[in-house]
């Protein structure tokens, strides 16, 4: 009897070793299909307005090539994540997207994204124009590389000052231009009982637009990026990057944010904002469309850039570019995935963009949602582009999260004066160096 | 027969055996081995940069702050976890009515995802319009900003102890339903008050199952993720971050591309470290004589 336990015993351990073995050559017999899988990994997820007009477009695409076949993943924001490990294993999709800098500091600085310069020069179907002529001036080129194009942008997002127009004009204020009348809007509001600005404080990003863009205006783009480059951090000891603390400062000390701010957890204050509880939100341009749903019908959504400050090198016209695209991961199929895209870029197809995300599209023939026009209206006439935060996060991501992010949270919340500021930042700066 | 039945045993060992070596001794030695390394993942090339990942470690004040946060939810919050399930336990140990629907009540928070709870309890904390402050505000006391920086970590400790008590809670219970019934009887009948039975009786003879209990709330406790991460919101702030949540946003970057494998490695093996000593120092400082029912 314990003979015949004993060799069933071995057969259960054989079967299972041969199903395991069965599955594993199940799975690696599927490719002799001849139709073309196209692999895509999106970062929207399922149910978001860019995942509606892309799927619109996927399946526009399948019944035109009915060879073709787009298997799409909507992964969610960490889809880089995910590139990663497949790209480790060989097995990256043929297509993904994120926004440039996350595209940058992870597909292009490892050399594992595809040239797509030959996209570059066909035409788009339908329209006959070349396709990188159909872009805004300098998108496309904008995260070139040696000369080669990897990345295909088809949304830009800003950041500026979101407000309601009819809130402004009740209040009897204009958006302001420069950094004095920007007080005195701020002044106004906070006389008549509003916040003059709403902030989620719990989102650090959110909290550095302020620092950022202040030293963008006094100091002009390239100066935080310096800064953070700078191993021994005297370059913070510049005037300049101490007085953009200092103008932040006075916006604390004089009690301009909301109630709470330190700890409001997103998305509260964008909503309370929406609700008419605050003025101002710097924001990026997303905000319109994540917020419509919480608006009163007399909701005039309109934004202005950050104002500028007399004196300083920065300007009105130096746009900020945060932009959303495609990039083909190492081993793609190149030339479905151009093949696809060029599809993809028609105006058309675009529009969803604009009319269904609420966004600016990077199709200089698309005009912006009413809420965005002066974004992109300042995008359009920029004199020079620079990337969102400088390019802090595709250059030092480690160094943005750890060593400024958190300083920068203790400046805006009132933690820390101007000048503990700078010194922190050059003495952490000089110790986050010294252990790379 | 002992010895063929011994046999026996081997064959139906080894598939457990080989599926627990694969994947999980043997991804946690790969792990050790990238904590020795330099590399973001993103290729197969890896710098072997020795104990630099560990040095960097003692250095490194984020670290350290998220270390704190883990002691915090440990120490802090495992005292009141234990402090309530020791209060549950000694009522219901007493004898009481409805004794299965309290225990389903009070489990019922363990139940719930995690995710979920973290988004009822950021609206119960919010600043203008969330359940405390609303109390607050109706008998006239200022609102707090329960999750402004000083606060958030002590309002995420409240609720995960919330939701954690229960768990350990029905634990307790099941060591004190073991205890026989005249053993609390002949106590009462000795003149034993309810503070004395508990203390002389209840809890010398749960005393296997309570340190089994405080073992399991260290464990958890220090790789908690899961509720912090979503209370902290889409990314959470650093001042926020426990040592697991570090060791995944040093890996795997969020939305800012870290991409820190073999540091992010090292903070791992870390915390395998306190969790070996938080065991062996518990199953230590627990030990003593078990008593027999």
């Amino acid at each position: 009897m314990s003979k015949k336990i004993k060799i069933l015993g071995i057969f259960m351990l054989i079967g299972i070793l041969l199903l395991a073995a069965c599955s594993n050559e199940a799975s690696s017999s599927g490719g002799k299909d001849e139709k073309v899988t196209i692999n895509y990994w999106s970062m929207w997820n399922t149910g978001e307005p860019q995942q509606v007009v892309l799927q619109g477009i996927i399946d526009a695409y399948e019944k035109e090539n009915k060879n073709v076949k787009i298997d799409v993943q909507w992964m969610g924001r960490q889809v880089m994540s995910d590139v990663r490990n497949a790209a480790l294993g060989g097995d990256a999709p043929d297509l993904t997207e994120q926004s440039g800098a996350e595209v940058a500091g992870t597909l292009l600085k490892n050399n594992l994204a595809e040239p797509l310069d030959t996209l570059l020069s066909m035409k788009i179907p339908n329209e006959g124009t070349v396709f990188k002529e159909v872009f805004i001036d300098d998108v496309v080129s904008f995260y070139e590389q040696e000369g080669k194009t990897f990345f295909i942008p088809y949304e830009i997002i800003s950041s500026g000052f979101h407000y309601n127009k009819n809130l402004f004009e009740e209040n009897g204020v204009e958006p302001p231009k420069t950094w004095d009348e920007f007080l005195a809007v701020s002044e106004t509001m906070k006389s008549k009982g509003i916040a003059p600005f709403a902030q989620d404080g719990n989102i650090d990003f959110y909290n550095a637009y302020y620092y950022y863009w202040l030293v963008e205006r006094i100091m002009g783009p390239g100066a935080l990026l310096e800064a953070a480059g700078d191993k021994t951090g005297e370059t913070w000891l510049q005037p300049g990057y101490l007085e953009a603390a200092q103008k932040l400062q006075e916006l604390v000390d004089k009690d301009y944010f909301a109630a709470g701010y330190e700890g409001s957890q997103y998305p509260a204050a964008q909503t309370s904002w929406a609700k008419g509880d605050a003025a101002m939100i710097l924001n990026g341009s997303w905000l319109s469309s994540e917020t419509k749903q919480y608006t009163s019908d007399d909701f005039a959504y309109s934004a202005f850039p950050f104002p500028e400050i007399d004196g300083s090198k920065g300007n009105y016209d130096q746009a900020e570019l945060y932009l959303i695209g495609w990039v083909a991961p190492k081993g793609a199929n190149v030339d479905a995935v151009q093949d696809f895209l060029a599809f993809a870029m028609q105006k058309g197809y675009q529009e969803g963009i604009v009319t269904d995300t609420g966004n600016i599209s990077t199709r200089k023939d698309l005009e912006a949602p009413e809420a965005l026009a002066s974004f992109r209206e300042t995008i359009v006439n920029a004199s020079s582009y620079h990337p969102e935060y400088d390019g802090l996060q595709a250059e030092y991501p480690e160094w943005w999260k750890t060593v400024f992010l958190p300083l920068d949270d203790k400046l805006i919340f009132g933690q820390m004066k101007a000048e503990e500021f700078v010194q922190e930042l050059k003495v952490q700066t000089e110790k986050y160096w010294s252990k790379q | 027969m002992n010895n063929e039945k011994k046999k026996l045993i081997i064959p139906y060992l080894i598939p457990a055996m080989a599926l627990y070596l694969v994947f999980f001794i043997g991804p946690a030695l790969y792990g050790l081995w990238i904590s020795f390394h330099d590399w973001s993942g993103f290729t197969k090339d890896m710098d072997f940069v020795g104990l630099k990942n560990y040095l960097n470690i003692f250095e490194d004040p984020i670290y350290w702050q998220s270390f704190k946060n883990m002691m915090l939810i440990l120490l802090v919050g495992g005292i009141f976890v234990f402090f309530i399930a020791l209060l549950f336990t000694s009522l219901m140990s007493q004898g009481v009515t409805a004794k299965k629907a309290i225990r389903a009540i009070i489990f019922f928070p363990n139940i719930i995802a995690p995710i979920a709870l973290a988004i009822v309890w950021n609206y119960l904390y919010r600043y203008d319009i969330g359940f405390f402050n609303s109390v607050l505000k109706i008998v006239g006391i200022d609102p707090v900003n329960w999750t402004s920086p000083n606060n958030i970590m002590m309002s995420a400790v409240i609720s995960i102890v919330w939701y954690s008590t229960g768990f350990y809670a029905i634990i307790l219970l099941g060591g004190v339903d073991k205890i026989p019934n005249t053993y609390f009887e002949a106590a009462r009948i000795e003149g034993a008050s309810t503070f004395k039975i508990f203390t002389k009786v209840t809890l010398p003879l749960i005393w296997d199952v309570f340190s089994i209990a405080v073992i399991l709330w260290g464990i958890n406790a220090i790789r908690l993720f899961d509720f912090l991460f979503a209370f902290g919101g889409p990314e959470p702030p650093s001042r926020m971050w426990n040592t697991a949540m570090y060791q995944y946003i040093l890996g795997f970057g969020q939305r800012t591309p870290i991409y820190q494998l073999g540091y992010s490695s090292a903070v791992a093996v870390s915390m395998v470290v306190v969790v070996l000593i938080f065991v062996i120092t518990g199953r230590k400082l627990f030990k003593r004589e078990v008593y027999e029912l």
